[in-house]
């Protein structure tokens, strides 16, 4: 009723559509300056995004930009048990867990322990190994770490999960070095480190496709921390190592460090530029699937994105990229 | 670098287009002791907080790691960061001296983020190994896990004082009996109802530093609650929870433990230099246990800064306590006697046309309730114009009519003339806010239309309630035909509320399996599958997994690359994970989410945790729909016109804004306005904040606060939309006293 009554503006639907409005001249004065607004800066993690993304867009778009939930977090659990423990017998050797093991490397008792504490607390928050034995075997690993690599490591720990940070021009990008280590037998003082990361897997094999992507992409992680690492500390670190714990598991036993266990990255400005460059290239994809609202998996599926994230990916079954069945229990 | 220079660098800055007026330069020149700064709307007050920082950062040569940093969200906090870390790269480039701070070791976070960062960082032994749960998970656990939940009378009875003697928590519209509850009911109010209200009333318990032994001292209802809440504080820490409340209650134990001693006096290293400084932003919303984690924080060397507005405080349903800033003063001059407070008004507006500055200032001013003592700081000075700002237009205008359509078609034309006529170049310059951006005739439904009619991109994220979208329903139907596909369980449960809207959601799916074969094939297998296993053995899958499965498969998979659908869709799998994630009443190391079948032979999955899923997870959807309105809105995009409600607003800038509807009676603040005195007399005696308003006046203040927030959002013009009954029987959006002391100063148009 409203409509009609309201007199000699109704026209059809509503009285002002298609109105040339009077109140509107009123505003003919207004100028407004056109400052532009700007967003946030986004964060970039060098390793849950760009690493992430490179691996699969698809995957990343649904965790990260839609916010799916993975249905078993068990794929964290052997990453995030490492981690947790291993800066647990860090600790333990440098005192911060109590003074009475300062200067001593934790026994296997020890780690049992660490990784019972850490282990329990997983599965009160219900990250799960996939199988029993994944847990034992993981526990043994990080024994065999704790007796090869305590007692010349350990003594040389000089900061564990150092956070890095750089204000890139449309973002920031951030990244955590494991574990800093000053260099064995340096003459150069106190500024002669060498950036440690520890990887669960087994050293990829670059014989394959992914294999090769794979390790130019930790390659480049260290390339990029040490850039960071520069920024924050003013020198740049001597080598970044990545360590492979996937090589020290097995039935059999391993008393000393295998040859694949460590991959050393000689570090130059030249290639740091280039990783950081290739890095700004991966944000920029970032964006342009974010402005197209277009998450495509890698055409090549499991030669870009590896076998252990796809078997392990929620919706393999509905990727054009790779072939998977419907699963029925 | 001294303070001058600092000044002066920070004033050189390329793209810093204004200098420091003489009361910001006294935040960041104050030197040791508390601060209090009130900022007005566009005075800058995050900025000045940031430059402190800065300062204590390169002129005092604070540790990084001793300055501690707070604010209201997340999105507020990276803002923060990034800010400092702007400033810094610019003064590193003019002064390489200090490059060597390293910023990034302040800690800046949301209270609740500190607090859990702080003690894992420090090994609390009462905090180890400890999952947070978010609103939504800590309601689940309740309900899985206290007998006041149960649906059996012998369990939940002896509760029933709770809901009689805090019926305001428990009244109203019940969803899932489709009746009303009240104190005469002859029936408890339903479990999501209880869930919900307890957990209000916990938090509040934990939030108000209320003392449980004065609750057991006091009526029976009083009693009860406390028994009842005691009881979920151990189910919870014996489960490794810990909700948002509680975090901070341990926090502020951790703080008072020997503990907390490294953290606090540290050991004279770079990595633990303890805490020397506290700066809090948005220091309006803040409750009372924050306030003691503050001073505690603060209290070796009182340097505590606060910033805020008393004026735009709008978060007192999630148990902020304007009060806190308001007498900030007091409690530094009752806590820390000897140390002198400086506050400091930052009143200058750089923001709004000066018409707009007036009108949003004597808006506040024209309500008797704001004069009352203690319902704004004490001496408040007016705000002054800072801008250049200015012109012949009419800077803030009203438009009323009675029909909404007609409403919004003047909103859409004036829009498209400032659009065609080059007054706006992008759409976002033009912002509509509402008290709620649901796609409803009463809300923003008539906008939303008139804008698809004019071809005008919009962005309203939050229009339509998650369980209206039919692809939503379609999935949840889908998973309930794999789940209980026989109903058995869903005819078993009592609340008609569910079982229509579970109805209704297998309904959506079959509509889709019926004109894709091979989908309602593939969901019958399905289900046949778990049928054929065993009893009492694992499915195979966990309840996640079936909905991944379910929507992996054609058409359904189409969704998840449809990234507005797939969004929706992200939700549920978020909900559908903070079930799974609840550990269940029977072993603490079982989740919620893991399947297993009957002990009965070929009966599918364990009927007991069917009708649970019902009640709890179902029920909660059921009833409330999840809409987070309130929640803060990442980035919108430019090219579209931003829908949003005043407090998603809050914090953000728009250089023309219409606001719809200037009437408003929000619930929630009265419901939280009544906690806050029910509370009141079981406080503990270090709580010294007054509370002297009655209920009705604290919720008609916190609506004029949200006007205020709304109003002051305008940069050139603010333009009120308004529907004629709403002038008549004039809306606190009008102003007070007479509707027409304020509307002197609005054009009508």
């Amino acid at each position: 009723m409203g409509v009609i009554a309201n007199g000699p503006f109704s026209k059809g639907l509503s009285k002002y559509k298609g109105e040339k409005m009077k109140a509107f001249e009123e505003y003919k004065d207004m100028h407004i300056e056109h400052s532009g607004r700007t967003d946030i800066k986004r964060r970039y993690s060098v390793t849950s995004d760009i690493l992430s993304y490179r691996r699969c867009p698809r995957l990343y778009g649904v965790q990260a930009e839609m916010g799916f939930s993975p249905a078993q977090p068990s794929q964290m659990y052997v990453g995030s048990v490492i981690h947790q423990v291993l800066d647990r017998a860090h600790r333990h050797y440098s005192g911060k867990l109590g003074e009475k093991y300062h200067n001593n490397i934790p026994s296997d008792d020890d780690i049992a322990k660490y990784f019972n504490d850490v282990d329990q607390a997983m599965k009160a928050h219900g990250i799960r190994p996939f199988n029993k034995g994944l847990s034992a075997y993981v526990l043994e690993t990080l024994q065999r770490f704790n007796r090869i690599e305590g007692p010349t490591l350990y003594p040389r720990v000089k900061d564990t999960e150092h956070r890095l940070q750089s204000d890139r021009k449309y973002y920031f990008l951030y990244g955590v070095v494991d574990v800093l280590v000053s260099t064995e037998n340096s003459n150069s003082g106190d500024n002669s480190v060498e950036i440690w990361d520890y990887k669960g897997s087994k050293h990829p094999k670059s014989s394959t496709k992914f294999g090769k992507k794979i390790l130019e992409d930790y390659t480049f992680q260290m390339l990029v921390y040490s850039s960071l690492f520069k920024l924050r500390n003013g020198y740049y670190p001597q080598k970044g190592v990545i360590y492979f714990l996937g090589e020290l598991g097995g039935k059999n036993q391993v008393a000393s460090r295998p040859a694949d266990a460590i991959l050393e990255v000689p570090l130059n400005e030249v290639e740091m530029e280039r990783a950081i460059k290739s890095f700004d290239e991966t944000v920029d994809e970032i964006n342009r699937s974010r402005e197209s609202d277009r998450w495509d998996p890698p055409r090549d599926g499991k030669e870009t994105a590896g076998n252990e994230t796809c078997d392990a990916c929620d919706i393999r079954a509905s990727c054009p990229s790779v072939n998977y069945p419907s699963r029925i229990p | 670098m001294n303070v001058d220079e600092l000044i002066e660098a920070l004033e050189k800055m390329p793209d810093r287009n204004y200098k420091l007026d003489s009361n910001q330069e006294k935040v960041i020149k104050h030197g040791n002791g508390p601060l209090w700064v009130i900022a007005g709307p566009g005075s800058g007050k995050t900025d000045s907080i940031v430059l402190r920082c800065i300062r204590l950062l390169v002129v005092d040569n604070v540790q990084p790691a001793s300055i501690i940093m707070t604010t209201f969200t997340e999105k507020a906090a990276r803002n923060l960061k990034n800010r400092i870390s702007e400033y810094m790269t610019y003064l590193v480039s003019i002064d390489p001296s200090i490059k060597d701070v390293d910023y990034n070791r302040v800690r800046i976070d949301t209270l609740h983020g500190l607090c859990n960062d702080i003690m894992q960082e420090f090994r609390y032994t009462e905090y180890q190994n400890y999952t947070l749960l978010d609103d939504i998970e800590q309601r689940l656990f309740i309900m899985e896990h206290l007998e006041a939940l149960s649906l059996d009378k012998s369990k939940f009875q002896k509760y029933n004082k709770i809901w009689e003697g805090f019926p305001a928590v428990f009244e109203g519209f019940d969803y899932l009996t489709k009746g009303r509850w009240k104190p005469t009911s002859d029936h408890p109010p339903n479990t999501h109802i209880r869930a919900k209200g307890l957990s209000m009333l916990f938090n509040r318990m934990v939030e108000d530093l209320v003392d449980i032994d004065s609750m057991k001292n006091d009526d029976e209802s009083a009693k009860i609650l406390a028994i009842a809440y005691e009881e979920y504080k151990s189910k919870l820490f014996s489960n490794y929870r810990c909700d948002f409340a509680n975090v901070q209650e341990k926090f502020l134990n951790f703080l008072k433990s020997p503990e907390s001693s490294l953290f606090l006096n540290g050991d004279g290293t770079l990595e633990y230099p303890g805490i020397t400084q506290v700066l809090v932003d948005e220091y309006q919303d803040t409750n009372p246990i924050q306030e003691e984690i503050y001073f505690r924080l603060a209290d070796n060397k009182k340097n505590l800064c606060v910033v805020g507005d008393d004026d735009q405080a709008l978060y007192r349903f999630r148990g902020g306590t304007v009060e806190c800033m308001v007498n900030f003063g007091n409690q530094c001059n009752t806590r820390w006697p000897t140390s002198k407070v400086e506050n400091v008004f930052l009143s200058t507006n750089y923001r709004s046309n000066p018409g707009i500055i007036s009108f949003y200032d004597s808006y506040i001013n024209s309500f008797d309730e704001m004069k009352l003592p203690g319902a704004r700081v004490a001496d408040k000075p007016s705000l002054s114009p800072g801008s250049s700002i200015g012109g012949t237009y009419p800077p803030v205008a009203i438009h009323r009519d009675q029909d909404p359509k007609n409403i919004a078609h003047f909103f859409t034309e004036m829009i498209k003339g400032f659009k065609e006529s080059n007054i706006i170049t992008d759409w976002s310059e033009c912002v509509l806010l509402l008290q709620s951006t649901l796609r409803t005739t009463t809300k923003a439904g008539p906008f939303m239309d008139a804008m698809d009619e004019e071809n005008i991109p919009y962005y309203n994220p939050r229009a339509r309630g998650l369980l209206e979208d039919k692809t939503i329903q379609t999935i949840l139907g889908g998973l309930l035909e794999i789940i209980d596909p026989d109903s058995r369980a869903q005819n078993a449960i009592r609340y008609p509320t569910i079982k229509d809207a579970c109805t209704k959601w297998r309904n959506q799916f079959n509509v889709m399996a019926n004109s894709n074969k091979n989908l309602g094939d593939y969901v019958k297998k399905y289900a046949e599958s778990i049928l054929r296993k065993g009893p009492k053995t694992s499915v195979g899958v966990n309840l996640l997994e079936v909905f991944y499965d379910l929507l992996n498969y054609p058409p359904l998979s189409e969704w998840i690359d449809d990234v507005e659908t797939s969004q929706k869709l992200g939700t549920v799998c978020n909900i559908l994970d903070s079930y799974s994630n609840v550990p269940t009443s029977s072993n603490r190391e079982n989740m919620l989410g893991s399947l297993y079948t009957s002990s009965q032979p070929n009966a599918g999955i364990s009927f007991t945790w069917r009708k649970s899923f019902y009640y709890s997870l179902l029920g909660l959807l059921a009833s409330e729909g999840l809409n987070e309105s309130e929640d803060e809105i990442e980035n919108f995009p430019k090219g579209k016109v931003p829908i949003m409600t005043i407090h998603q607003s809050k914090g953000l800038e728009f250089p023309i804004v219409f606001v719809y509807g200037l009437s408003n009676s929000r619930k929630k603040d009265d419901t939280s306005a009544y906690l806050e005195s029910v509370f009141d007399r079981y406080k503990s005696k270090i709580v010294m904040t007054p509370n002297k308003f009655t209920d009705e006046q604290r919720g008609k203040q916190d609506t004029i606060r949200l006007f205020y927030v709304a109003y002051s959002r305008a940069q050139y013009a603010l333009i009120l939309l308004a529907k004629n009954s709403e002038y008549t029987k004039p809306g606190i959006g009008f102003g007070g006293n007479s509707k027409w002391t304020v509307f002197k100063g609005a054009k009508q148009i």
